[in-house]
């Protein structure tokens, strides 16, 4: 399952992800670590971007990178 | 006394408040030595001397992947910093500690000061600072700069280290210890870096070993720096590498995560290092926050987040603020267009009949005509553009409603293949198009950024186009349909073109900072810098380009070009003098209507050459920023396309311009 799948509300864990490495590095700084627990907040329509909540700051993630982060629930 | 201070934070931690807070209004912002990165320096005066403060640019981490963060690590190392202040946002601590935990390793006497605490207490987070204290072994300030709470505190811990360095605590050990196979190999490296750079009189190493050897470990684009200091580490490097792989060489307890190592395993998608860090800095956070449920309603911030943050309600809500924001830049345009030029009367008056004394075509009366029209041409048209547009940038900015709009109109920006961050050059570029390119650095990945400098190089007027459009509008009677149609066909063919021939991908990570009401002295601060470099920098270059474009009108050189006239009365509709105009531009967008408006022009003659200005190449500052950021090859690829697409647009217009 990826992050695209989840809803708003759910709550997941990042296992990990495929990326180039400036949006894998962006991803590190921001926090979405393999490991790391994250909440969908929004998503928005016609396929834009994912809001996430990581701790206690939001991350918008683009649909495209957001199908590339594997997530359990 | 001699005594530097940086602050250092990640973005949105509440940076620059302090940073003004500390220095008051005296800071000076200016762009760090051979990079387009800015950073602002200040003094703070005390009964026991002076010290300067740097504010450097804010970054997630000491990873340099993006010039901000080399600049930051370049202060670091550069300036002569005595004291780190190392600026964290409470609310997100564990992330702000990554940070905390690699400048530690810096071994820079430091302390931490803990920001925006009042949004953490909303967030339930109770912090133990005390606790935190003892395990970073730095001392920690906790403030809510925006109120100014926390700020003597801090003032005094860094007077006191000023006074007397010696009474910063010493750390026994660092923090960031990691696992016992990691540490192995930073020991190792460490030893082989002692021995091929000792720290000697005349040679002093920079860096702490154990900084050298896990940032050799983790692989920055700030190596190249590294190793134009150090070049004994390049040798090191290599030396391992041709070890390692002709397997002559096992570093003890390997786990094949150094960057450097051709046995380093695929499946680490992160490396071993970071990871560990970021484990420590959790581990950290939870030892000293206590969370607790929240009890009573939930404030008016948290449920305006909630409602911009939602799709259905913040994309009106956002689209609303985005128009009014156009809007009232349009609207202090046309104020200042019929206010400024009834002040600035009585000096044109002066001036006018000044140069009246003097003989026509002496140089005397072309400086006396010139100097105010490199001057006071900025000021009718330019400036009030480029404040109004600075003003409503910061508001948005401070409010944290910028970010919100890049992702709303992220999926708008994706027809275009650009990201959705890509609004904020474009935006910026309608004041200026230089700091618009210097924002591109927001953006993901080169190919973007390529594309989004394009844009902004080619069709995006700026506040000087636009005040050329205008201006030639109401002189001649130019048509505005035409000129902005033209620049909007443009602006999409062109997009398309440039994002399909790079194939720049367009990921969107970015952080969301939260709503905040901003203060009125940040904005007008941030606007009254922005505008203050801007003016340094452009005020001499329009005196000289204003004096230069008049003698060529005085004496009479340009009728030369009118032998062009045939040429270009074909091909463009448009006199040979008026391309002159269109050239102009390349040197400075200000002076085309100091040609332009001294032509007798007809509409439609106008509309094809304000047409042309708007599309034509970029004016030199953002030329060199271009050549700079992308290189010479990029830069000379735009000219190109500037060219064909100035000269096909007047080309194009002729053919289906009726007479006007």
């Amino acid at each position: 399952m990826t992050l695209l799948d989840t809803r708003p509300g759910d709550e997941v864990t990042i296992d990990t992800a495929r990326a180039g490495r400036g949006a894998m590095r962006r991803l590190w700084d921001l926090g979405l670590l393999p490991g790391t627990k994250v909440k969908t907040v929004a998503a928005h329509p016609f396929r834009g971007p994912i809001l996430v909540r990581v701790g206690e700051c939001t991350v918008a993630v683009g649909r495209k990178l957001a199908s590339r982060i594997y997530v359990t629930k | 006394m001699q005594f530097t201070v940086a602050l250092v934070g990640q973005p949105n931690v509440g940076k620059s408040v302090i940073m003004n807070l500390l220095t008051g209004a005296g800071a000076v912002v200016s762009n760090y030595p051979g990079t387009t990165v800015e950073i602002t320096q200040g003094y703070m005066e005390g009964p026991s001397g002076r010290i300067t403060v740097i504010d450097t640019p804010g970054t997630y981490s000491l990873h340099s992947d993006t010039e901000e963060q080399r600049v930051a690590q370049r202060v670091l190392l550069e300036a002569g910093v005595d004291l780190i202040v190392n600026v964290a946002d409470a609310r997100n601590l564990s992330r702000n500690l990554y940070l905390t935990l690699q400048l530690l390793d810096l071994d820079i006497p430091m302390v931490l000061a803990l920001n925006q605490m009042d949004m953490a207490r909303e967030a339930g987070m109770i912090i133990d600072t005390t606790a935190l204290e003892e395990k970073l072994q730095i001392p920690v300030t906790p403030m809510i700069a925006s109120k100014g709470e926390g700020l003597e505190e801090l003032e005094k811990l860094i007077w006191k280290a000023a006074g007397s360095p010696e009474t910063l605590p010493a750390r026994a050990t660092s923090p960031m210890r990691f696992s016992p196979e990691i540490e192995r190999v930073i020991g190792m490296l460490q030893g082989q870096i002692e021995q091929i750079i000792p720290e000697e009189e005349g040679k002093h190493r920079l860096h702490p070993s154990r900084a050298l050897a896990i940032h050799l470990m983790e692989h920055d684009a700030l190596d190249e720096d590294l190793f134009s200091i150090y070049p004994e580490l390049a040798h090191l490097v290599e030396d391992l590498q041709e070890k390692v792989a002709s397997k002559r060489f096992q570093c003890a307890g390997c786990f094949r995560g150094c960057w450097f190592c051709p046995a380093a395993d695929d499946s680490h998608p992160v490396l071993p290092t970071c990871l560990e860090r970021t484990r420590q800095a959790q581990a950290i956070t939870t030892a000293v926050v206590r969370r607790c449920r929240l009890e009573g309603p939930v404030s008016t911030r948290v449920r305006l987040e909630r409602l911009l943050d939602n799709p259905s309600t913040g994309i009106p809500i956002l689209a609303l603020v985005a128009y009014l924001a156009v809007r009232l830049t349009l609207e202090i345009l046309e104020f200042a267009e019929e206010f400024v030029p009834v002040i600035l009367e009585p000096v044109v008056g002066f001036i006018a009949g000044l140069a009246g004394s003097f003989r026509q075509g002496s140089l005397a009366e072309i400086i006396i005509t010139a100097i105010p029209e490199g001057v006071l041409l900025p000021f009718e048209v330019v400036m009030p553009t480029m404040l109004s547009i600075y003003l409503i940038m910061a508001l948005l900015e401070d409010s944290g409603l910028m970010p919100r709009i890049a992702v709303m109109m992220d999926r708008i920006m994706s027809f275009l293949k650009i990201p959705g961050q890509s609004i904020i050059p474009f935006l910026l570029g309608f004041g200026c198009r230089a700091p618009g390119v210097l924002a591109t650095r927001t953006l993901p990945n080169r190919e973007s950024r390529i594309v989004v400098s394009t844009l902004l190089a080619i069709p995006i007027p700026c506040a000087a186009t636009l005040g050329i459009i205008t201006g030639v509008a109401r002189a001649f009677g130019a048509d505005l349909r035409v000129i902005y149609g033209a620049i909007a066909v443009v602006f999409l063919l062109l997009a398309r073109l440039v994002a399909r021939y790079l194939q720049a991908d367009s990921e969107l990570v970015m952080e969301i900072p939260p709503v905040r009401l901003p203060s009125a002295r940040a904005v007008a601060g941030k606007a009254w810098m922005r505008m203050e470099s801007f003016f340094k920098q452009v005020l001499p270059v329009l005196m000289i380009t204003g004096i230069g474009v008049r003698v060529l009108l005085n004496t009479g050189i340009l009728s030369v070009l009118s032998r062009l006239d045939p040429i270009s009365t074909g091909l463009f509709g448009i006199t040979g003098q008026s391309l002159v105009s269109v050239a102009v531009t390349v040197v400075q967008r200000y002076a085309a209507p100091m040609v332009l408006l001294n032509l007798p022009l007809g509409a439609r003659e106008a509309t094809i050459a304000a047409s042309m200005i708007s599309l034509s190449l970029p004016c030199i500052p953002v030329s060199y920023l271009i050549a700079r950021e992308f290189g010479w090859k990029t830069l000379a690829a735009i000219y190109g396309l500037a060219l064909g697409i100035t000269l096909s647009t007047g080309f194009v217009l002729n053919l289906i311009l009726p007479a006007m």
